[in-house]
């Protein structure tokens, strides 16, 4: 497991993909940030915290990586090579996830990194209200285990979907559309779905949505592994051309 | 241990059955042949051998395990799979590490099967500039990463180069010699001829030949040239008694499975004028077109059967 784990974080590491992804969302840090530090009127603790939550968003950067790697296998036809050297499948997948949980952790860890370091001096130097050190922390650990969890869901839903346009318009069709329609009426939905654990678990403020941050993580663990035992499932038994 | 077994295999895709009760013993120390027209089953049943495909019923086995159950199957099968993909912007040098670092084989050992396929100068470029004969030679590096027992190749002969062609069989005789199964799939025949030991022809998803190669170009008689003003009236007799007849233009004839004794005495009872007659050695090919029938074979052919 660990050099199947080893060989898909070479992966990652080999191809262009993944340091476009970083790229991506680094720069989606600087636009995140930069509007809200430089024109907010209410330099208050809670739109500070506001902020550097609303870096979360780079968990859907992770999602896409994960969802990307997984059918650029398919897409590539180097499942193949792959499992000629590794045939059990059910490891394969898994090792895929493990390794793009890391990369997606790092990812976000990234973005936040960016955000913190543009946002939290330019802050202070407008004379805003801090936030605690502890708290700053708290959310750059949540925004890594939000990106990486949702970076592993990714790979469990391409396993799962194998199409990479699929796989890709999917989740954000779900995200942005999908269940923001049903939480209108459906308040388990509104309360425990994607959307409000990811932004639970990245410890965005909220008035009456917000479940605890270890709350979150567990149910955003659950949903991954059930993709990923979903795709790996799918993957053992599918006949690879 | 390294002995290959296909026991009753059948695959079906919907309502195509592409391989049909197929059975076949690899045994370690010889190369076999693998032959058969283009769709007759060889990249199906391969494809089972190793995993990537499930039967529908009956097994393919390495060492009496399935491959998706070997302990170490990069030490125990390589396999160079027909138009092998890559990704198209990772090197060679890194594709082949990646899989080493799977297979749990030292990294290091990624230059030295590129140095021994000839593709050290080329080992940092991206795989999107490679051409097709280096690409079959980057597969076959890949097989070779945990040196191992068998080696199975699908159509290996596909982007080589006449050099190449000549390396790889001078390659697959001397693993054999060194005691190890290598098993090649190949629809031209003409390659394998100097190659393999063993033989398993199939036709249409079932076995129609298995045996040495001597054994098959023995057991179908020979083969006879005839040159004759008057050879559409012998292909006639001869056609009359059993042999297989092609004619390959006005005056002359081939004749299956015959011999030249055979065709001149009925020359001479049917009073046809002979101006040539001649035994040409049974090739591959010749045992392949018999074996399969013409119509399976793709291309032109010389002239009608009769």
């Amino acid at each position: 497991m660990t050099r199947l784990v080893a060989s898909e974080l070479l992966k990652l590491r080999t191809t262009r993909a993944f340091w476009v992804f970083v790229i991506a969302a680094v720069v989606l840090a600087t636009l995140v940030s930069v509007p809200v530090v430089a024109f907010s009127s209410l330099l208050v603790e809670e739109e500070l915290r506001a902020l550097l939550s609303n870096i979360g968003v780079a968990g859907v950067v992770a999602l896409l990586l994960g969802v990307v790697g997984m059918t650029g296998e398919h897409r590539h036809g180097t499942l193949t090579p792959t499992l000629l050297v590794a045939p059990r499948r059910i490891q394969v997948v898994v090792a895929k996830a493990l390794a793009h949980a890391l990369a997606g952790a790092l990812l976000g860890l990234a973005a936040f990194a960016i955000l913190a370091l543009i946002a939290l001096p330019w802050w202070n130097a407008r004379g805003g209200e801090g936030v605690p050190a502890g708290e700053v922390l708290l959310i750059g650990l949540g925004v890594a285990l939000n990106s990486g969890l949702l970076a592993a869901l990714g790979v469990g839903l391409g396993a799962l979907l194998r199409n990479q346009i699929v796989a890709i318009v999917v989740p954000l069709v779900y995200i942005l559309m999908v269940e923001p329609a049903i939480g209108v009426f459906s308040d388990p939905v509104a309360t425990y779905g994607l959307s409000s654990v990811t932004s639970s678990l990245s410890r965005a403020p909220s008035e009456d949505l917000s479940i605890p941050m270890g709350l979150a993580g567990l149910i955003l663990l659950g949903y991954a592994a059930a993709l990923i035992a979903a795709g790996a499932w799918a993957t053992a038994r599918q006949d690879v051309a | 241990m390294s002995t290959i077994e296909v026991e009753s295999l059948t695959k079906r895709f919907g309502r195509t059955t592409a391989v049909d009760e197929l059975s076949f013993t690899v045994p370690p120390g010889t190369v076999t042949g693998f032959l058969g027209p283009n769709g007759a089953g060889k990249t199906t049943t391969l494809r089972v051998l190793l995993g990537l495909i499930s039967p529908t019923e009956g097994s393919a086995t390495v060492g009496r395990r399935p491959f998706r159950e070997l302990a170490d199957p990069a030490r125990t099968v390589g396999a160079v799979l027909e138009n092998a993909r890559f990704h198209p912007g990772r090197t060679a040098r890194h594709h082949l590490q990646v899989l080493a670092t799977a297979a749990g084989v030292p990294r290091g050992r990624a230059d030295e099967v590129l140095a021994f396929v000839g593709l050290e100068p080329y080992a940092g470029q991206r795989v999107r500039s490679y051409s097709m004969g280096m690409r079959q030679r980057l597969a076959l590096a890949a097989s070779l990463l945990g040196d191992p027992e068998i080696l199975v190749l699908d159509e290996p002969g596909n982007g080589l180069d006449p050099q190449g062609m000549r390396w790889l069989r001078d390659f697959l005789r001397a693993r054999a010699a060194e005691g190890r199964t290598v098993l090649v799939s190949s629809h031209v025949l003409a390659e394998m001829e100097q190659t393999v030991d063993e033989v398993v022809v199939i036709g249409r998803g079932r076995s129609v030949a298995q045996g040495s190669l001597e054994e098959l170009t023995a057991g179908t008689g020979g083969t006879v040239r005839v040159r004759s003003p008057d050879a559409e009236r012998l292909a006639a007799a001869l056609a009359g008694t059993g042999v297989r007849v092609q004619l390959e233009s006005l005056d002359t004839l081939i004749a299956r499975g015959t011999t030249t004794e055979a065709v001149g005495d009925l020359a001479v009872a049917e009073a046809i004028r002979l101006h040539e007659l001649v035994s040409v050695a049974t090739s591959l090919e010749d045992v392949f077109l018999e074996l399969t029938g013409t119509d399976d074979v793709a291309g032109p052919q010389a002239g009608a059967v009769r």
